[in-house]
């Protein structure tokens, strides 16, 4: 199966949160467009607003304010089912510390991606996805009796083992030494390759940047720059 | 530290709660039964008091005599010094109008005087000693002397001389020590006793008496039969004469007046003779007495078939019988003490006359109850103290039967045994609280796993951690406790009123509060802190532990399930041999209360903690092997998700099943507990009312009952009647070897099989049913009791007589064939050795008398027998003709006020603390799920599992472990139940056996079912506010 990136389209998003310290400004007023099978980089210091910005794209969280379209679906008009239908068949999604079940093996938790669908041959295909990533050894292993890289190559697996048209991963490489941010970023780029995904990464890594299309740097929840990289061929 | 923790508590409302809620309710619990076992002393008191016939009876121990008296003077110097002498005077004097048989003095010298030998002397004449003694105090016995008959109106003296060893302040100081008695005085009086009081000086003196409501006189004589005449015709049966005025009828009112009155000169007559011989008012009532006549006209008619003061035995032995003599009469205090006693009183004199049945004369005594405390054993303090101030009055003349004291010291026992039972079901609740407070605290301790590794960080070391754990334990503990007292405090009011509770003394409510909260404070803390400190000392990754743990708990390590359960079983098996169930009746008279094994209430403690850490082993393991977790098919997302989380987290979900069984268990089985109670009272009462209701033909009725009126008692709500011939010593059981009085029963068999709640349990060797064929078909056939079979030495088969009707015109000697034994036979509370085909019985006494008729309600609920009631009261009784007693005023008869414990109340406190418990478990284990598990909840919603998916998730995980908890509580539930059960056996006359509450069940799941609903969909909820990418984002 081959699907075409999801062009995002970002409006004057902003994010605003009620706390006891004040208002709180995660996002601030954003627009940018990511097109289909672009890889981008969203950079920045703790705290501006990289994470908030992806949850508001994959539908986690709405906008107090302003539009956003991924793939010609406006997410911030939509309800909590039709939102919850988008992460399902578009969006995959890779987190800052993994966050494996840890009650199912990798194995498992990559075959869950696929349940969510019908489940049908989900097992198989976990495995075959996991084998390509050289986590083939480790399927029936939990969670815990994974190394930092491998988990986050289970996690990777499970967000692209449904060709999704959008990957998001927030800091897949955060608490990992150099070597295993490499294999992480190429498990990544492959699994973009292979289905034409649009990619977008939030890191504090400049050579994980690097190596997408284009760097968006934010800073205190506003867009502070736009940045061309040499990147990745793009498939 | 303390800004800090305060805090916390009030920022984590949802943590806070969770880990007081366990608290409050388990405190609630034991403080609520501490609370219950105060206020219910009063309804104690109350039960044991109400069927009291008679407070205090003081009789007159010399109701023919009474003119005895004797003076002792001792005449010498006013202080005589060592060696001086005195002279010792005694006087008897014969005040009665008849002469003093056998008068014998007894008297020793009052301390230091010794008798100077051969001084004595009777009239003026020289007695010689015996043996070296004083005449008057000689023998081992120090035996009196016989100085023979004193004549009306004269006495005699006597007079011996004695010395002094030492020197005597005042000789008139010295106390006489002489007594007279005689064979019509036979307790000795003492020398120098006041006058003896008369009964009515004596009931005046009694009735000022702060504390007493009233005191009655009361006499009465038995007559052979044939002794009164009631207009032209003699009465057959025995005749019991009474002398009362009308203030003591006042005083009891089941004696009843149906014609008449009163009348100085004058006798009331018992409904049964005036029946026989048509008589009324104006009749002349012919008394035939020793030596003498009395002839008086009938002023009245009275019903006494209900007079409990009048016919309860005063023999010692058979206190609690009601022994009702049918041919009574009532005559005033003044005919009796002018007629009656000096007929008597002329034959005891006449030498060689036996008087089987002396006069008894007494002054019955009324305790003013009003006054008296809620508490048993403080109330008995009151009665002895009146007790010991009526026995102050005219001492030595006569004795007190303190019935009062006696049935409150078996109240205060039964309270103290009533306490003690409460007690182990109330004990549960601080173990309850104990555990939900470890649960909880063991959920909060691993999600507070990473604010603490947080506050190290910043600089918190271990010790500070530790205050700060300590801190948060004691506002947790000490607010959970403080609710948990007021709780138990309310709920006790709610169920008992508060009236009752607070007829409480205020020093019983404090200590009980103060024992709640500060039992509920130690125990809550402890159990709240140990978690959280080895948690704090864990450095373990949680999700690891959670996941493998490599170490099992103390208790599965050690087997504690497999021990407590042996300990629980081997405790049964050493108790049933023992005897220990065994227990005895009680009975309030004889001062004898009923004997709990109490303690064996432990047995199914024991086995609860026991029967739970099974049943969590059991859930654990299954868990274990739960499908969905392995092959090469994930399932659907919530199935599979659900499956593999149950079988590699096993050991969180056995803690949670523990959480509801350990609660349901305990509901169950005190729910189990208490309908077994209920049925085991219902059977009782079924048993000793012989049927649902019973009715007894009035001896005021216009002709004697006979089975013809059966049909007209089946009136609507009425199923089946049958009529019963049965009076006390009715009849003479002939053997072959020996012969013994016994009461007979005369049955029609299949009328009674259809009514009666028959049991093959009572018959030895053959079922109810046999039995009762065996009545019908062979009309000779006789039932007895085993107990009569083996005194008198007869057996299966054995051919006998029986004198049927016994002292009545229609006696008959009839034979029989003994076709069965048994043990118990239902409708007869006095015991029957005999039961008869009840055709031939009146085929030999060519009688149709019927003495009452026992009939089975349509529908046997309390509602049903209500309403049978109601239909023979508005028909066939109309006329009062029938006296109708039912199950249910049977069941307020209860002599026993264990019986009176308020078992359903202290149920009714645990059942709500149990239900709020089991939801609380179940709110804990779902806050758990929350805080624990709230970051895999989020990621799956990440990962696109819609949010129906995610409540299916989590409802299935809680259902899981509601319906396990369940299934386990109610396993061990019965289980528990069934050994407590045991424990009840002495307080019912049937063994009771194991009802299964299935309301009580359906509400309990009903409740688990809505809780785990609830609770499912208020997590869901939760998650849904939580902030998603915040949460992903913490380490």
């Amino acid at each position: 199966m081959s699907r075409s990136g999801a062009k995002i389209s970002v409006e004057a998003v902003s994010r605003h949160y009620e706390t006891e310290a004040g208002l709180v400004r995660a996002v601030d007023g954003i627009s940018l467009v990511v097109q289909p099978g672009e890889a981008v980089a969203i950079m920045g210091p703790s705290g501006c607003g990289k994470s908030t910005l992806l949850g508001l794209i994959g539908g986690l969280e709405l906008p107090t304010d302003g539009r956003i379209a991924v793939g010609g679906r406006e997410v911030s008009a939509l309800g909590d089912a039709e939102r919850t239908a988008l992460r399902r068949a578009e969006l995959g999604f890779v987190f800052h510390a993994g966050d494996l079940l840890p009650f199912l093996t990798a194995v498992e938790n990559v075959a869950l991606g696929l349940a969510l669908d019908d489940g049908e041959g989900a097992y198989r295909t976990a495995l075959a996805v996991l084998t390509r990533l050289g986590l083939g050894a480790d399927s029936e292993k939990l969670g815990d009796q994974l190394s930092g890289g491998q988990r986050q190559r289970v996690a990777v697996a499970r967000a692209v083992v449904r060709r999704p048209r959008l990957i998001l991963a927030d800091e897949p490489t955060g608490s990992l030494d150099g070597a295993s941010s490499a294999v992480v970023i190429d498990s990544l780029l492959d699994a973009r390759r292979e289905a034409g995904s649009t990619l977008l990464v939030a890191t504090h890594d400049p050579a994980v940047a690097r190596r997408l299309d284009r760097t968006l740097t934010l800073c205190d929840g506003k867009l502070a720059g736009v940045e061309l990289s040499a990147g990745e061929p793009n498939a | 530290m303390l800004r800090y923790a305060w805090r916390e508590l009030v920022r984590n409302p949802r943590r806070t709660l969770s880990s007081m809620i366990g608290v409050a309710l388990g405190v609630g619990l034991f403080s609520g039964v501490l609370f219950f076992i105060d206020g219910s002393s009063a309804t104690m008191t109350d039960r044991a008091l109400a069927p009291l016939a008679l407070d205090m009876q003081r009789v007159l121990t010399s109701s023919l005599g009474g003119g005895l008296r004797l003076t002792e003077r001792i005449a010498g110097a006013g202080s005589p010094h060592a060696g001086d002498t005195a002279t010792v005077r005694l006087t008897v004097t014969n005040g009665s109008v008849q002469p003093a048989h056998d008068v014998v003095v007894n008297d020793e010298p009052p301390l230091p005087l010794s008798y100077i030998p051969g001084t004595t002397a009777v009239g003026g004449h020289a007695i010689p000693d015996r043996g070296g003694q004083s005449p008057l105090a000689q023998g081992l016995a120090r035996a009196g002397l016989n100085v023979g008959t004193v004549a009306p109106g004269a006495s005699v003296r006597l007079a011996y001389r004695a010395r002094t060893s030492r020197p005597v302040k005042s000789i008139s100081a010295l106390r006489p020590r002489a007594t007279v008695s005689s064979r019509e005085d036979v307790v000795p009086l003492a020398a120098n006793a006041p006058a003896p009081l008369t009964q009515a000086q004596l009931a005046a003196r009694i009735a000022r008496i702060p504390g007493v409501g009233g005191a009655n006189g009361l006499s009465f004589v038995d007559l052979p039969p044939g002794s009164l005449r009631v207009g032209g015709s003699r009465v057959q049966g025995p005749v019991r004469v009474f002398g009362f005025d009308r203030s003591y009828q006042q005083r009891y009112p089941s004696i009843q007046l149906s014609a008449g009155g009163f009348a100085r000169r004058g006798a009331l007559l018992s409904a049964e003779p005036a029946q026989a011989a048509g008589a009324g008012r104006g009749t002349t009532a012919h008394i035939r007495l020793p030596g003498a006549r009395l002839s008086l006209p009938v002023s009245g008619i009275a019903d006494l078939s209900l007079a409990k003061p009048l016919f309860y035995s005063r023999n010692s032995t058979k206190l609690e019988a009601f022994l009702y003599v049918p041919d009574s009469l009532v005559v005033s205090p003044r005919i009796f003490a002018r007629d009656v006693i000096p007929a008597f009183q002329a034959a005891h004199a006449a030498q060689g006359t036996l008087l089987k049945s002396p006069p008894v004369s007494e002054v019955d005594i009324r305790v003013d109850r009003s006054i008296l405390s809620a508490d048993p054993a403080a109330a008995l303090a009151q009665t002895k103290a009146i007790a010991h101030r009526v026995n102050r009055i005219a001492p030595g003349q006569d004795y007190l039967i303190d019935n009062i004291s006696n049935a409150l010291a078996v109240a205060a026992k039964d309270a103290s045994v009533g306490r003690r039972m409460f007690l182990f079901l109330g004990l549960p609740g601080i173990l309850l609280a104990a555990f939900l407070a470890a649960y909880a605290g063991s959920i909060l301790a691993g999600a507070q796993r990473r604010e603490h590794a947080l506050l190290r960080v910043r600089g918190a070391d271990r010790k500070r951690l530790r205050r700060l754990l300590l801190y948060r334990v004691i506002a947790f503990a000490g607010a959970g406790s403080f609710a948990g007292t007021g709780l138990g405090f309310l709920g006790v009011a709610m169920i008992l009123g508060s009236g009752d509770l607070l007829s409480a003394t205020t020093n019983d409510l404090v200590t009980s509060g103060l024992l709640g909260l500060g039992g509920g404070m130690l125990v809550t803390g402890v159990a709240l802190y140990v978690p959280a400190r080895l948690s704090l000392a864990r450095e373990v990754g949680g999700e690891r532990a959670e996941l493998r743990p490599n170490r099992y708990p103390a208790w599965r390590r050690f087997g504690l399930d497999f021990v407590l359960l042996a300990l629980a079983g081997v405790a049964e098996v050493v108790a049933f041999r023992s005897g220990a169930f065994d227990a005895t009746q009680g009975s309030v008279y004889a001062g004898q209360s009923v004997s709990l094994p109490s303690h064996l209430l432990l047995a199914p403690l024991v086995a609860w903690v026991g029967g739970t850490l099974l049943a969590v082993r059991v859930c654990e393991a299954l868990a274990a092997r739960s499908p969905g977790g392995g092959g090469s098919q994930f399932g659907s997302v919530v199935f599979g998700t659900l499956g593999r989380g149950l079988r590699r987290r096993s050991r969180p979900f056995a803690a949670g099943v523990m959480g509801v069984a350990v609660v349901t268990a305990f509901g169950m089985g005190l729910a189990s507990f208490a309908a077994t109670y209920d049925h085991a009272k219902a059977a009782d009462s079924r048993f000793t009312v012989g049927s649902d209701l019973r009715l007894t033909p009035s001896p005021l009725a216009a002709h004697p009952a006979s089975p013809r009126l059966a049909p007209k008692l089946d009136v609507p709500g009425v199923a089946a009647v049958t009529p019963v011939v049965a009076q006390p010593e009715n009849a003479v059981l002939i053997g072959p070897h020996n012969q013994d009085l016994k009461e007979l029963a005369a049955i029609d068999p299949r009328g009674f099989q259809n009514v009666a709640p028959l049991s093959d349990s009572f018959f030895t060797a053959a079922t109810a049913s046999q039995a009762m064929s065996k009545l019908l078909s062979d009309p000779r056939a006789l039932l007895v009791d085993s107990q009569t079979a083996g005194d008198l030495g007869v057996g299966k088969g054995e051919k006998v007589s029986v004198l049927l009707a016994r002292g009545t015109k229609q006696q008959a000697l009839a034979k029989f064939r003994v076709v069965g034994l048994f043990n118990r036979f239902p409708g007869f509370p006095e015991g029957v050795n005999l039961v008869a085909n009840a055709a031939y019985y009146n085929a030999s006494t060519a009688t149709r008398r019927v003495d009452f008729f026992l009939a089975r309600a349509t529908d046997g609920s309390p509602a049903g027998i209500a309403h049978a009631t109601a239909s023979l009261e508005a028909g066939p009784e109309k006329s009062g003709a029938l006296a109708v007693d039912s199950t249910q005023t049977t069941l307020n008869k209860d002599q026993s006020s264990l019986t009176a414990l308020n078992v359903h109340g202290l149920v009714d406190l645990d059942s709500a603390f149990t239900f709020a418990m089991a939801l609380a478990a179940i709110a804990i284990f779902v806050a758990g799920l929350i805080l624990q598990r709230r970051r895999e909840y989020v990621t799956l919603r990440a990962l696109g599992m819609r949010a129906a998916e995610l409540r299916r998730l989590v409802l299935g995980e809680v259902a899981l472990v509601a319906g396990a908890g369940l299934a386990a509580g109610v396993a061990v539930g019965t289980v528990m139940a069934f050994l407590m059960v045991h424990v009840l056996r002495g307080l019912f006359i049937l063994d009771p056996s194991l009802a299964f509450p299935a309301g009580p069940i359906a509400l309990l799941s009903g409740l688990v079912a809505v809780a785990t609903l609830t609770a499912a969909l208020a997590a869901s909820a939760v998650l849904e506010r939580l902030r998603t990418v915040e949460l992903l984002r913490e380490q």
